[in-house]
């Protein structure tokens, strides 16, 4: 309780690993900056979550049985799950109905169009919200990061069976929220600007 | 919209909007420099929580170990005897409550009566220091003026989830003294300003009457074909129309 170190998965650093990371320090938190921004979004709480991973990696244990960004991965999971905890309660039940809503498209050629990418973008990440955040890390890291099956099962933990599972069922609630979506419940029209 | 083509979207809207490296890496040396000087625990609030209940919980299990396990209560008994002892010692002269006369004076109490002292001429040291007005430096416009906000730090603010400091930004723009800037501003507070109830797109009165006029008056083409485009959404109701909703089939083909 009295610790913030997370509850490692049984791997132990070897000394040339320790090393491997000294005057690494910003490739690793550019590698945990993209891991992490694409399982939370453009989250005001990314930079915090990053920091807090950056914090556990560097105190934890790799012994290189794995890939490092394997490892960096499942520490950005697991952050970003105790935080979800902590927090995630809350945010159902106070996030309100407006959040949520999408703001209509724009012409691309306008200085709006980076604007309305951001936006596009946090509403995706709003409509996860309300995927179950087991289902939404499987999918994210299926489908958004690029990650296969087995990687994934260590990563979060658990089997491959229940990766594909979680993977179905996830994808199945996403299609249900996005359908009729604003943003992305239809085919994004290419009108000629006048 | 096929999810295939949805994550193909979300992937480059990641791209899209990911700051740069050597941004992400100025950023959070200045966070490390910020955490290294402000002092910082390592517990949380509900940690330290737990952690006086543990100490309080431990401070009365010493305290009952050190009582001989023994009930609080038990070897005090009140006697009678020691009852009469105790209300015996409470009639302590000392303890009573003094008593005062009532005046026997016949004379009435007045107060004295407030006396108007007469008005010293010479300013008091205070207000002295005071009439003399200071030379203040006058405010210098240029100085005073903020630099303008540009597109890149809105853009910033949303990609880090400022939405307050982002819209701050935008109204700064509003106030451009080019005619392009000012009414892209203006049009991206109206998208701020949207909102969604019911699948319909609604305007507070005052934005809606800001589109109307950059529909008419925007200062390029594309800007009026924005608030146009809008402006038939919102007078549209805003909702998608039924063939327009995607097929239940997870594969189905990316539209080209």
């Amino acid at each position: 309780m009295f610790t913030d170190v997370l509850p490692e998965q049984g791997l132990s650093m070897a000394p040339s690993a320790r090393a491997h990371f000294a005057g690494k320090e910003s490739e690793l938190l550019l590698l945990i900056y993209r891991q992490m921004r694409s399982l939370v979004g453009p989250h005001r709480d990314l930079d915090d979550l990053v920091q807090t991973a950056l914090e556990q990696i560097l105190k934890s244990r790799f012994e290189g049985r794995s890939q490092l960004s394997t490892f960096t991965h499942s520490i950005c999971f697991r952050v970003w799950m105790k935080h979800l905890r902590s927090h995630y309660r809350w945010r159902a039940l106070f996030s309100s109905q407006s959040d949520e809503q999408p703001k209509h498209t724009i012409d691309p050629k306008t200085p709006l169009a980076e604007i309305e990418t951001n936006e596009r973008l946090r509403h995706f990440y709003r409509v996860l919200d309300r995927v179950s955040p087991k289902r939404r890390a499987v999918v994210i890291l299926h489908d958004i990061s690029g990650e296969d099956v087995a990687t994934i099962a260590s990563i979060v933990g658990t089997s491959e069976a229940t990766v594909r599972t979680r993977l179905r069922d996830g994808r199945k609630r996403l299609r249900e929220l996005l359908e009729g979506d604003l943003y992305y419940g239809r085919e994004p029209r290419e009108g000629p600007s006048s | 919209m096929s999810w295939e083509r949805i994550q193909v979207l979300v992937r480059e809207d990641l791209e899209a909007t990911a700051p740069s490296d050597a941004e992400i890496l100025a950023r959070f040396s200045r966070l490390k420099a910020e955490r290294s000087a402000a002092p910082v625990s390592s517990f949380s609030l509900s940690q330290y929580g737990f952690g006086a209940l543990a100490l309080g919980a431990l401070a009365a299990g010493v305290f009952w170990i050190s009582s001989g396990g023994t009930p609080f209560t038990e070897g005090v008994r009140v006697t009678k005897e020691a009852w009469k002892e105790r209300a015996s010692l409470a009639e302590r002269p000392e303890d009573r409550q003094p008593t005062v006369s009532a005046p026997t004076s016949a004379a009435p109490v007045t107060e004295p009566a407030l006396r108007r002292e007469p008005r010293d001429s010479s300013p008091t040291p205070r207000a002295r220091s005071l009439s003399a007005p200071r030379e203040t430096k006058r405010s210098d416009p240029a100085s005073l003026a903020l630099p303008e906000a540009s597109w890149e730090e809105i853009a910033r603010a949303m990609r880090d989830g400022h939405e307050e400091r982002a819209r701050e930004l935008i109204v700064q723009l509003r106030g451009s003294s080019d005619a392009e800037t000012r009414d892209n501003a203006r049009l991206a507070d109206v998208q701020m300003s949207l909102d969604v109830r019911g699948g319909a797109r609604t305007l507070p009165p005052a934005m809606l009457a800001t589109l109307k006029d950059l529909r008419a008056t925007g200062a390029t083409s594309s800007i009026r074909g924005s608030a146009r485009r809008l402006l038939a959404q919102l007078e549209a109701g805003g909702t998608p129309a039924a063939e327009e909703l995607p097929a239940n089939s997870p594969s189905s083909p990316a539209a080209p």
